[in-house]
């Protein structure tokens, strides 16, 4: 497991491009943060009020709802850590390093197992400066504190990694397939934000889909992986929100994951390089 | 077509019925081979005909569609290749990464000690330049720099797809020199190459493909012994002809404006010359001449596309 790490870390060390894209995914984490603060004040500027609530008001950074907050709000930026692997695996197909590699020596499972090890690293050091930017804003914002606040917040952080992981592992398996990386970037963009959303509109309001089927939205890919943190911010707007990462929200993640994985290797071990 | 060399000693190679097909074009047909563990192996063939098809069979990275291989080597498949060094086509490694970073990965890949890194870039001359990076390397660089990664686990095989390609007649004499030092040592070499006298200066055995086919696989000493021939001349040269014509009645003598070739002699040249001594003839000149790996190479080729 230290080999595979340090082959990963060994390619990537040097890698300008990696660099460029882990620092705009920090920076856009941040801006998430910081600018639902802003825009709470903007909110506030134009006159707008619910209920008569001044926007700021609203406790976003509130212990304990600021894990789920920031959770939420920077899982929603996972699209970035897909660009990133769709970089760095494009990069590796267009070099042939990919092929030296298992002329080297590497097995399809090594190789596998590098990557996949690399974005569970990746997804957990992710999810930890979640923690810590959560922590940060709760620290400033809440009128309350406490370790207890601190572990509620855990499965949020844990989901979030999760969240991570998994698009990370759709990133591999479409550019394993298909390894052209401006195609997979626009194809995953497209995908993530008009066909599924689309296709997930027609199962849900279509007259003719039988009935039952809607519940087939859930659980399409992007979508099943969203729903592991699901949007808190309703719930200020006292409509009902799930406030907990749910198991069977997990289980179908994983279940994905699964599928990822599955098909990263089958392409690995099928394909010619 | 599939022909099998026998080899009296261990095989560290074997193919049996390898194919390889991509839709309705066959790369490589049926192919049965015996590699002799410590041989320095020719692949010969022109543009096409599948000598990398072979090898990316044989590496891990081309699916047969159907036979199969055996490498003599110790581990599972992925870990019998950390054994053999191999280039196959063009050097592959990380642009943005200096020389030393690309083989400290592939040492880390190969399990190889980190160690043999400076080592090898000595070897192939680049210890100055290792801390460039990759992209700035020239051609013949980037090709010394991939034999030194073929090299860096000390391996049992050496697979070598084109080594020469881009290198100047210096390095190309320095590669040569470096197959035969590691041949010597030991080791196999599986050498393709479309440069036929790379591969009569080095190789022990060859295999001429076409079109997925083996045409031939045999030893280059048995292609080419049997084609060598004798130039001689004389003062008088219808004495010597008349000689020859005693001495070796079943050898071809043919006379040509400047000198005598003679074929088929099956005796020492010193016997030869011993004898012509004593019918009174001195020769102005005597010397053996080789068959060239070329004129075999078109031979079997043109006998392939007639037959």
């Amino acid at each position: 497991m230290g080999r595979l790490l340090r082959i990963e870390w060994l390619k990537l060390k040097s890698f300008k491009a990696f660099w460029v894209f882990l620092g705009i995914y920090l920076i856009a984490m941040l801006g998430a943060v910081i600018g639902s603060r802003s825009f709470l004040k903007f909110l506030k500027n134009q006159g707008a009020e619910y209920q008569g609530i001044d926007p700021t008001m609203i406790p976003i950074f509130d212990m304990s709802d600021v894990w789920h907050n920031v959770a939420y709000l920077s899982a929603s930026l996972k699209i970035l850590a897909g660009f990133i692997v769709i970089t760095i695996v494009a990069n590796e197909v267009r070099n042939r390093t990919l092929r030296q590699s298992i002329i080297d020596g590497m097995s399809h499972r090594e190789f596998l197992a590098g990557k996949l090890l690399w974005n569970l690293a990746f997804a957990l050091v992710a999810s930890a400066v979640v923690w810590l930017i959560a922590f940060t804003a709760g620290s400033i914002y809440s009128p309350v504190h406490g370790l207890s606040y601190i572990w509620e917040g855990l499965q949020f952080i844990l989901g979030h990694a999760l969240i991570i992981f998994c698009f990370m592992c759709m990133s591999l398996m479409i550019t394993l397939v298909l390894p052209r990386p401006g195609i997979v970037i626009i194809g995953l963009l497209v995908y993530s934000v008009m066909i599924e959303p689309l296709i997930a509109l027609f199962l849900r309001h279509y007259d003719g889909i039988p009935e039952g089927w809607s519940v087939l939205a859930d659980i399409l890919p992007v979508s099943a992986i969203n729903r592991v943190v699901q949007i808190p911010f309703p719930k200020y707007l006292l409509q009902e929100v799930q406030t907990y990462v749910g198991w069977q929200q997990v289980l179908i993640a994983l279940a994905w994951c699964g599928l990822f994985i599955w098909g990263s290797y089958t392409a690995l071990r099928r394909k010619d390089w | 077509m599939g022909l099998t060399k026998s080899i009296s000693s261990s095989p560290i190679l074997q193919l049996s019925q390898l194919t390889k097909r991509w839709g309705r074009h066959t790369a490589v047909d049926n192919m049965d081979l015996t590699v002799e563990r410590g041989s320095i192996f020719g692949l010969l063939g022109p543009n096409g005909s599948g000598k990398t098809t072979t090898l990316g069979m044989l590496l891990g990275v081309l699916q047969p569609t159907s036979g199969t291989f055996h490498w003599d080597l110790p581990g599972k498949a992925h870990e019998k290749r950390r054994h053999i060094g191999a280039i196959l086509e063009h050097p592959c490694f990380y642009p943005y990464m200096t020389g030393y970073q690309n083989l400290e990965l592939a040492a880390t890949i190969k399990e190889a000690s980190p160690h043999r890194v400076d080592d090898v870039l000595q070897l192939v001359g680049l210890y100055e330049r290792r801390h460039d990076k990759y992209r700035t390397y020239s051609l013949g660089m980037k090709q010394r720099l991939a034999i030194g990664a073929a090299l860096l686990p000390d391996p049992d095989v050496l697979i070598l797809d084109e080594p020469t390609n881009g290198l100047d007649p210096a390095g190309i004499v320095q590669i040569r020199n470096l197959i035969r030092d590691i041949g010597a040592t030991g080791k196999t070499i599986i050498l393709a190459s479309h440069l036929l006298d790379e591969v009569q200066r080095v190789c022990s055995d060859f295999m001429v493909l076409r079109q997925g086919e083996v045409l031939y696989v045999g030893s280059v000493q048995s292609a080419l012994g049997d084609k060598d021939y004798l130039i001689l001349d004389a003062p008088d040269r219808d004495k010597l002809i008349a000689a020859l014509h005693t001495i070796a009645p079943d050898a071809e003598v043919q006379e040509t404006a400047d000198y005598i070739e003679l074929r088929g002699l099956v005796m020492e040249l010193s016997d030869l010359n011993a004898r012509l001594h004593l019918q009174g003839i001195s020769l102005s000149r005597l010397s053996r001449e080789s068959g060239s790996l070329e004129q075999e190479f078109l031979a079997i080729l043109d006998q392939d596309h007639h037959g």
